[in-house]
């Protein structure tokens, strides 16, 4: 479990994230929602050791320390995936076996690993194709897939189901649920909550720079943004 | 009289003229070393300016910007007022020997390849850097990635940095001092025949100039492949 305490972020006079907490548990899916600009991507960027925040706590290990002191394990523990990911030069192939090679994952257990994510994203007709020829839903397909290749702890994902269609959504989320192993974590960031809510354990709202549980009996009634959110 | 002098010059050139050669190899032996000596660490300062953020950065990179563009009489004037017998490295005697070269044309191939390398980062943006990182890339392996995503960009600020250099008058006439077998170049023997009327080696040499220059641009498109059409 990674606990992160009192985050607090600020952009010039702008306070984006005032006292934010947020625990994130091994097998758990949090969401976070939030109109656009209200400073969803920086809290998830402070979360996967990539920005600094100006001041945060993090509990690893029963041990409390500041973010600063933590950064190298966040980087370690979590993947972080961009709203537009970035695809390496080189075919999908090349792109899955980076995640692979990175992390030093040779051999058999390469082979293992890379016929299961596949498998699960239904990688195989595409194998051999330019990684940035893809269309925009099968470039997350498989930055979500390399993602999963290096079987992190916790998963970051930044809006990926933004720019697709209802059905593409859904099957995405689908992959996201069955692909990962048990004990992987995920939170994912969106502005738009269509079909994402009913799949997460936690559902955070990020208004006025704080955060706050949305629980499962409110989730009708829920409001960000000033908007309505109809399902 | 151009017909005879370019009869001459394709002469020179086909026979393998040994003057003419030498002439050459000093060229090519001079801008290389600088060319070789200015890559590392113009890449790396190109790395820095694209993904550190430090005050002032910003007028580091249009302070090389500019640089691309001075003239190199104005670098050969300089680099001549340093190592002149009265000048703060006067004592090394470095004055009108092939050094001196290496050191003028380094001081005018650095700011292209700072700034074109920069630019080349900055296309493939802080995506691409964070994404090696993320995915558990140390920070030698992102980097080498990084290298590898960006490689057509710095190919054409190496081509572009050599093509100034290789055709250079002003640092070469200014501190080499166009000794024949020693110091004297392809540009320097050019304007030194052409000012005595002999314009056969004149042409010659600006032949292999202008061969060296579709050289560079042939590996360039060959390096990078088939390119798609626009429509």
């Amino acid at each position: 479990m990674i606990r992160f305490v009192e985050i607090h972020k600020r952009f010039g006079r702008r306070e984006i994230l005032a006292d934010v907490g947020l625990e994130i548990v091994p097998g758990e899916f949090t969401l976070i929602t939030g109109a656009n600009g209200s400073g969803k991507t920086t809290l998830l960027r402070i979360l996967a050791g990539l920005d600094r925040p100006d001041r945060a706590g993090v509990m690893l290990v029963g041990q409390m320390r500041s973010w600063r002191e933590s950064r190298k394990a966040l980087r370690r523990r979590t993947v972080y995936l961009h709203q537009r990911p970035y695809l390496f030069s080189g075919s999908v192939r090349d792109n899955l076996r980076y995640a692979l090679s990175v992390n030093g994952v040779r051999g058999r257990e390469a082979r293992r690993r890379l016929d299961a994510a596949v498998d699960s994203f239904f990688l195989d007709t595409l194998l051999a194709r330019d990684a940035r020829s893809l269309s925009g839903g099968e470039q997350q397909r498989l930055a979500l897939a390399r993602a999963c290749l290096t079987e992190p702890e916790v998963l970051l994902l930044d809006e990926p189901t933004a720019n697709m269609d209802a059905a593409s959504r859904a099957q995405f989320m689908s992959m996201l649920v069955h692909s990962g192993n048990r004990n992987q974590a995920v939170v994912l960031v969106s502005h738009d909550i269509a079909g994402l809510d009913l799949r997460c354990d936690h559902h955070f709202d990020l208004h006025d720079a704080k955060l706050r549980e949305i629980l499962p009996e409110q989730r009708d009634r829920h409001a960000y943004g000033g908007l309505k959110v109809v399902k | 009289m151009i017909s005879g002098a370019t009869a001459e010059a394709l002469r020179m050139l086909v026979t393998g003229d040994p003057a003419l050669w030498e002439i050459i190899m000093i060229s090519l032996s001079v801008s290389g070393r600088a060319l070789l000596l200015c890559v590392p660490p113009g890449i790396a300062l190109a790395f820095l300016l694209s993904y550190l953020d430090f005050p002032g950065r910003r007028l580091v990179v249009v302070m090389f910007q500019t640089l691309m563009s001075i003239p190199a009489v104005v670098v050969g004037l300089t680099v001549y007022l340093m190592l002149s017998r009265h000048g703060p490295f006067g004592d090394l005697k470095l004055l009108f020997s092939q050094t001196a070269m290496v050191v003028g044309q380094m001081l005018l191939a650095f700011p292209i390849i700072v700034a074109l390398g920069y630019s080349a980062f900055q296309a493939a943006g802080r995506r691409g850097w964070e994404t090696a990182r993320t995915l558990g890339a140390s920070r030698l392996r992102a980097f080498r990635t990084l290298l590898h995503e960006v490689r057509f960009g710095l190919f054409v600020a190496f081509a572009a940095a050599f093509g100034r250099i290789i055709s250079e008058v002003g640092v070469s006439m200014m501190v080499g001092g166009n000794i024949l077998g020693y110091t004297r170049n392809i540009p320097t023997a050019i304007a030194l025949e052409s000012s005595k009327g002999e314009f056969a080696q004149g042409i010659a040499l600006g032949i292999v100039l202008i061969l060296i220059a579709l050289t560079l641009n042939l590996s360039l498109h060959l390096f990078q492949g088939r390119e798609p059409v626009i429509v």
